[in-house]
This record gives C-alpha cells, sequence and structure tokens, in this order.
C-alpha cells in the first residue's frame, strides 16, 4: 500500500514539474509540440496532432485521455484531482475554447465523445458522471453541473446538507445555446437543439426543441414522424 | 502629501505582485505570497492559498481573513476610490476567473464560508454584501448598479447608474448564471434557481426561480416554526 502511495506521489511530482515548466511556454515558440511531446508520459492517454495552447492547466493526469486531433485553448483547466476513480475522457477531435473548466470532483467519469465543441468559459463539474455524444455544440457561457444541493432542513446550513449525484447524458448532435444550464439528473436525447439561456431540469426526448426556465419542448425537429423510422432513413442516408 | 503616498503605495503593490504573482506552487508561490502580500494588503490573517496568476488591484483596500483561498485568474479590483473596501472574511473561497470589482465609493463584503464560483462577477458602485456560507454558483453576476435611460436624446452610457446596494443573507444558494438586480436584498436561507434574474427582494427561507425571479415556495414547514429554532443557524 505505502509503495502505491509512493508511485502516486512521484508521478504526482512528475507531473507537477513538467505542466509548471511546460504549460507557459508561448504556442508560438513550438509550445504546443513541446507539450504534447512531454505530456505523453504523464496522461493516460494522448494521441496524435493534439494542439494545447499557453496557461492550460492539468491537474491528476494519469486520470486524463485525450484522443486524436483534440485542440485545447488558452486559459482551460481540467482537473480529476479528489478521487483515485475519477477519469476524464476527451474523444478524437474534441475542441476545447480557452477557459473551459472540467473538473470531476469525487470518484467520476466524464465523458466528452469524438468531434464535440466546447465554446469558452464553459464549465462541467462532476460528482455524478458526465456523457457528452458525439459532435455537440455547447456554446459558451453553459453549465453542466451533476450535482443539486440539498436543502429539506431550514435550521441547518444549504452547505452542509450534501449533494444529489445522479448523472447527466447528452446525446449525440445536440446543440446547447449561450449560458444554458444543465442540472443534475437530466438526460438530453439525440438531436435536440435547447434555446439560449434555458435551464433544462427534465429529460429532453430526441430531436426536439426546447427553450426557457425550465426548459419545455416548443417544437419537434422530426414533426410527427415515427422516431424510429426517422432515425432508420437517417442511418441509410449515412451508410450511403 | 496623500497623493505622494498613495502613489507609492500603487508602486509597491505593483512591484510585490508583478513579482510574485505568477510564481508557481512548485517554485513556494503561494507561501511566498502569504509571507510578502501582508505588506500590500490592508490586513491579512493565517494561512491564506493565493494560488499564481490572481490580480490584486487597490491592496491597501482589501482585507482577507484567515484561511480565503483565491485560485487563477481572480481579480480584484478596489481602485477608483479613497473608500473602496473589498473584505472577505475567514474560509472564503473564491474560484477561478472570479471578478470582484469595487468601482466607486464601494464596500464588498463577504462573509464566513462563502463560496464564489468560476467566472462569477459581482461589481459596484453600491455595496455588495453577502452572508455566511452562501454558496454562488458559476457565472453569477451580482451587479449593484442600473444605467439610467430615461432621456432617449443622451446615450445611455452618458446618464449615470443607481447604486442602491445588494444584499444577501446568510446561506443563501444562488443556482448557475443568476443575476442579481441593483437595490436586492435576498433574505437568510433561500434557494434561487439556476438562470434566474433576480429583480425585487426575495423573503426569508424562500424558493425563487425564473426571469424575474418570483417565489414558487417556501422552505419553512406550514406549521408555524420556532423562531428560536431558525436562530441556532446563525450561531453555528
Amino acid at each position: 500500500m505505502s509503495s502505491k502511495k509512493a508511485v502516486s506521489k512521484w508521478k504526482r511530482l512528475q507531473e507537477t514539474v513538467l505542466t509548471v515548466m511546460l504549460a507557459n511556454i508561448p504556442t508560438k515558440v513550438i509550445g504546443s509540440k513541446l507539450r504534447t511531446f512531454f505530456y505523453r508520459s504523464i496522461f493516460a492517454g494522448l494521441g496524435k496532432d493534439v494542439y494545447i495552447q499557453d496557461s492550460v492547466e492539468f491537474i491528476n493526469t494519469p486520470k486524463i485521455e485525450i484522443g486524436n486531433g483534440v485542440q485545447i485553448l488558452r486559459g482551460s483547466n481540467i482537473n480529476a484531482i479528489g478521487h483515485p476513480k475519477n477519469k476524464i475522457s476527451i474523444g478524437d477531435g474534441v475542441q476545447i475554447q480557452h477557459g473551459v473548466d472540467i473538473r470531476a470532483l469525487n470518484d467520476t467519469y466524464i465523458k466528452i465523445e469524438s468531434d464535440t465543441f466546447i465554446g469558452p468559459y464553459v464549465c462541467i463539474a462532476g460528482p455524478g458522471n458526465i456523457k457528452i455524444g458525439k459532435g455537440c455544440l455547447i456554446a459558451a457561457h453553459s453549465g453542466i453541473f451533476a450535482n443539486n444541493h440539498n436543502f429539506t432542513d431550514p435550521v441547518k446550513y444549504i452547505a452542509k446538507q450534501g449533494i444529489t449525484r445522479k448523472g447527466i447524458v447528452i446525446e449525440d448532435d445536440c446543440w446547447l445555446g449561450h449560458g444554458v444550464t444543465i442540472t443534475d439528473g437530466v438526460t438530453i436525447g439525440k438531436g435536440c437543439v435547447i434555446g439560449a439561456g434555458s435551464v433544462v431540469t427534465k429529460d429532453i426526448p430526441p430531436y426536439s426543441v426546447a427553450v426557457g426556465t425550465p426548459a419545455k419542448v416548443v417544437k419537434s425537429r422530426i414533426g410527427d414522424r415515427e422516431l424510429v423510422n426517422f432515425t432508420d432513413s437517417i442511418a441509410k442516408k449515412l451508410v450511403d | 502629501m496623500k497623493k505622494s503616498n498613495s502613489k507609492f503605495k500603487r508602486f509597491q503593490e505593483v512591484l510585490v505582485t508583478g513579482l510574485l504573482g505568477d510564481l508557481p506552487t512548485i517554485a513556494l508561490g503561494p507561501k511566498l505570497r502569504n509571507l510578502i502580500y501582508r505588506s500590500i494588503l490592508a490586513n491579512m490573517g493565517k494561512s491564506i492559498y493565493i494560488q499564481n496568476g490572481v490580480e490584486l488591484l487597490g491592496a491597501s483596500n482589501i482585507k482577507l481573513g484567515s484561511g480565503v483561498h483565491l485560485f487563477k485568474g481572480v481579480r480584484m479590483d478596489a481602485l477608483g476610490h479613497q473608500n473602496n473596501k473589498i473584505i472577505l472574511e475567514e474560509g472564503v473561497a473564491i474560484e477561478r476567473n472570479v471578478d470582484i470589482g469595487a468601482l466607486d465609493n464601494t464596500q464588498i463584503y463577504i462573509d464566513k464560508g462563502t463560496f464564489i464560483g468560476v467566472g462569477a462577477c459581482v461589481a459596484g458602485p453600491g455595496n455588495v454584501k453577502i452572508g455566511k456560507r452562501c454558496l454562488i454558483a458559476a457565472h453569477s453576476g451580482i451587479f449593484a448598479n442600473s444605467h439610467n435611460y430615461a432621456d432617449p436624446l443622451k446615450y445611455i452610457a452618458d446618464q449615470g447608474v443607481t447604486c442602491k446596494g445588494i444584499t444577501i443573507e446568510d446561506d443563501c444558494w444562488l443556482g448557475h448564471t443568476v443575476t442579481v438586480i441593483d437595490g436586492v436584498t435576498i433574505g437568510k436561507g433561500s434557494v434561487i434557481g439556476a438562470g434566474a434574474v433576480v429583480t425585487k427582494d426575495i423573503p426569508p427561507y424562500s424558493i425563487a426561480v425564473g426571469t424575474p425571479a418570483r417565489v414558487i415556495k417556501t422552505r419553512l414547514p406550514e406549521e408555524s416554526i420556532n423562531p428560536t429554532d431558525l436562530e441556532i443557524i446563525s450561531r453555528n
């Protein structure tokens, strides 16, 4: 057990030294190339053609996995510290814009699948698990928080009453507008559009357009057509 | 004389923060800042954690209590007026990229154990008071100023602002992207739903949601509760 602890301490030291030395080298001075070359040794996985701008912060890198062609812009923070089972996985071709904050917190798996776009200053935080599907567009200032404070007892501080951690799923091909909030326990079906400023508190069926606080479905992108047939026809188109 | 004194203070502040502000943890940055920032801040408690990349402007008007945590990208600006004050009491935690600006003759007071989430903005020029153990989620905006726009012939930007002030009492939870407008008081123990815009006072122990925020529930049980029970909370 103690040797395991020593290994993790050694890893943490290695991570700190490497990230501190390399994180702030300007991208123009081949900073990104240097970072991806040396970071490979401290990450759980780091694909090909990854582009990491300067002042991007990674914490607990042995639990962070980055796919091929991922782009991470300035000032982002990806933090997997807090529990030995934490994991953050970023799929191929994902774009993370500047100032994005992704943190696992406690026994959490955050998975972002391929070709998804995360806009500037978006926050994604556990401790519930979070899965964001393929090809999603998440606009600036959105917040995806897989935790809710309990507040049933008025004589105790809210901060002391613990939190829920049901988890959030956003399926493939969803577009979240500017400043959208997703609360804990929500599943957003495939192909949904969520209007700017909406607060999503309940599950949204696939191919819906939902807006407002709390978000209500105002339209379906597939009209009255049967969902099963529709997705089948899309699948056919894609194959052709 | 007074002016040259304040100029010297500003010079001292620029020098100290410029030299130490970006030292990372591995180079003992937080330890050094904990020691040496004492010379430029109005008051500083014990074991304060200031991460690299924190910006403190007008430090001689900023007071930090024991155990305060300031994370990367936090910017606290007390410049602009000699009476400006930013006071963070014991154990306040300010997350990454939070912006706290006093602006003009303003006191911003954040009481013990309150948490302010990523990218939130707190700004004067009205006074802002946030109570004990509040939870302010990411991207929230607490702005103690509203633009006047009575005259359509003038630029709105030229018509001045209100500065009535904002009070958020103890034990409140503000969800993600909540906006609090100038002149509002949010009573103790209230919960404000994500995305809400609070334009009017909220009574204690309410749950309020929407734009504009409306009270939809109370956290108190239906039978009248013994007020002394509620007082326990303030003593804890």
